[in-house]
C-alpha cells in the first residue's frame, strides 16, 4: 500500500467523473475486477461486472473465471448464463483469522454471551423470534429498522466469533507440542492460537 | 448514536469497508490511521484524520457500508462540525442524501453519483479536500469544481 502525499490541485469539472478517471488510471483491468466482485453479494453476469468494473465483458469474464478457480469468485450456471459474485468463505475466513490471532478463548467467549444477550434482548422488545417476523412487522420510516440492521449484524458476527472459537482446536501440525519444546513462555503464543505469527493485517 | 436507517439495509459489509480503508490510507498522507471499532463486534470503520477544515485540529470519517450498497459516510472534528454523505432509504428525502454542516442538518440531494466503495471513498476525500483547501465548507456537496 502507497501512502501518497496530499494532492496539490483540485478536479476540474464533475466530481463523479473525476474519480472514476483516477481509478481506472490508477489500476489495473485485474484489479478493478477483483475489487468489484469482491462487493457483490448477489449473483452478477460478467457484463454487469464489466460495466461497473469499467472493463470490457470478455476481459471480465477472463479475470472471472480464474477467480473462480482460485476459490475468490462464486460462479453459477444459470438458464441466462453464468453469473458471478463473491464467496463468501473468502471473507468469513479473513475475518475469523484476524479475530483467532487478536483475541483470547475467553474474549470471544465473552462476546459472544454478549451478543447473545443483546439478540434477546431485541427479540423481547419487538416480541418476535426471527429477523423475518421483524421485517414484516415494520414499516418504512420505523425506528425498528435500526434493530433489523443489528439483529442481522448480531447473527454474522455470532457465526464469525464461533468458527474463531472452533479453530483452538484445530492443529494438524502439533504446534503446541512443538511450542512446548521451543519456546521458554508458550503460554501466550497457545492462547493467541494457529494465525498468531501471520504478517498480514485486516486492521490497524 | 446517529443512524437515521429508515429501512433494511441488510448486513454490514466488512469487505467493502476493508476497501474504503485502503483508499483512504492510499489517497492522502494526512490519514493518521484507519480501523474498525471492533474486530468481534465491528459496527463502523474510523478514518482519523491528522488535521481538518479552517481550524480544526482533525477531523474523523465513521464509514459504515452495507451490503445492499447503503452507506453512510459522517464527518465530525475538533469544531464539532458533522456532516454526512447517506446512501439508504429515508421517506422524507432521496435515498442518496447529504446532511449538511455545522450539525448534519438540513437534508438534500446528495452529488455523490458513483456507487462502488471505493470511488465514493474517492468522491468523499475530493470534497472533502477541496473544503479543507479552501476552508470552507458551502461547497462541500457540489460535484462540479470550480463550485
Amino acid at each position: 500500500m502507497t501512502t501518497s502525499d496530499p494532492p496539490e490541485n483540485l478536479w476540474e469539472g464533475d466530481v463523479n467523473e473525476t474519480v472514476v478517471e483516477e481509478w481506472t488510471d490508477e489500476t489495473t483491468a485485474f484489479d478493478r475486477v477483483r475489487q468489484v466482485v469482491d462487493v457483490t453479494t448477489e449473483p452478477q453476469s460478467a457484463v454487469e461486472i464489466a460495466d461497473r468494473a469499467r472493463v470490457s465483458p470478455p476481459t471480465a469474464r477472463k479475470y472471472l473465471s480464474t477467480m473462480a478457480e482460485d476459490g475468490r469468485v462464486k460462479h453459477i450456471s444459470t438458464d441466462a448464463g453464468s453469473q458471478y459474485m463473491r464467496a463468501p468463505q473468502m471473507l468469513a475466513m479473513r475475518r475469523i483469522a484476524a479475530i483467532h490471532r487478536e483475541h483470547t478463548k475467553a474474549e470471544i467467549r465473552e462476546s459472544i454471551r454478549e451478543l447473545k444477550e443483546e439478540r434477546a434482548s431485541i427479540m423481547e422488545a419487538h416480541e418476535v423470534g426471527t429477523i423475518d417476523e421483524l421485517t414484516l412487522a415494520l414499516d418504512a420510516g420505523d425506528e425498528g429498522w435500526n434493530d433489523v440492521a443489528r439483529w442481522r449484524q448480531i447473527e454474522q458476527n455470532l457465526e464469525i466469533a464461533q468458527a474463531a472459537l472452533a479453530l483452538y482446536g484445530f492443529d494438524p501440525d502439533d504446534s503446541h507440542a512443538a511450542a512446548v519444546r521451543t519456546a521458554e513462555s508458550t503460554t501466550e503464543r497457545r492462547e493467541r492460537g494457529t494465525f498468531g505469527d501471520d504478517a498480514s493485517r485486516s486492521t490497524a | 448514536m446517529d443512524e437515521d436507517i429508515e429501512g433494511d439495509v441488510g448486513s454490514l459489509d466488512v469487505a467493502a469497508l476493508e476497501e474504503i480503508r485502503e483508499e483512504f490510507l492510499g489517497l492522502d498522507g494526512l490519514v493518521d490511521h484507519a480501523g474498525f471499532d471492533s474486530l468481534l463486534d465491528p459496527t463502523e470503520l474510523r478514518i482519523h484524520v491528522d488535521d481538518g477544515i479552517g481550524d480544526a485540529m482533525w477531523c474523523r470519517f465513521d464509514i459504515r457500508w452495507y451490503q445492499t450498497g447503503c452507506y453512510s459516510v459522517h464527518h465530525t472534528d475538533g469544531n464539532g462540525v458533522d456532516f454526512r454523505f447517506d446512501h439508504h432509504p429515508k421517506p422524507d428525502a432521496p435515498d442518496r442524501h447529504f446532511h449538511h454542516p455545522p450539525d448534519a442538518d438540513p437534508v438534500t440531494a446528495s452529488c455523490i453519483e458513483v456507487t462502488e466503495p471505493r470511488l465514493v471513498a474517492r468522491a468523499v476525500h475530493q470534497l472533502w479536500r477541496r473544503a479543507y483547501k479552501t476552508k470552507e465548507t458551502t461547497s462541500l456537496n457540489t460535484a462540479k469544481n470550480p463550485p
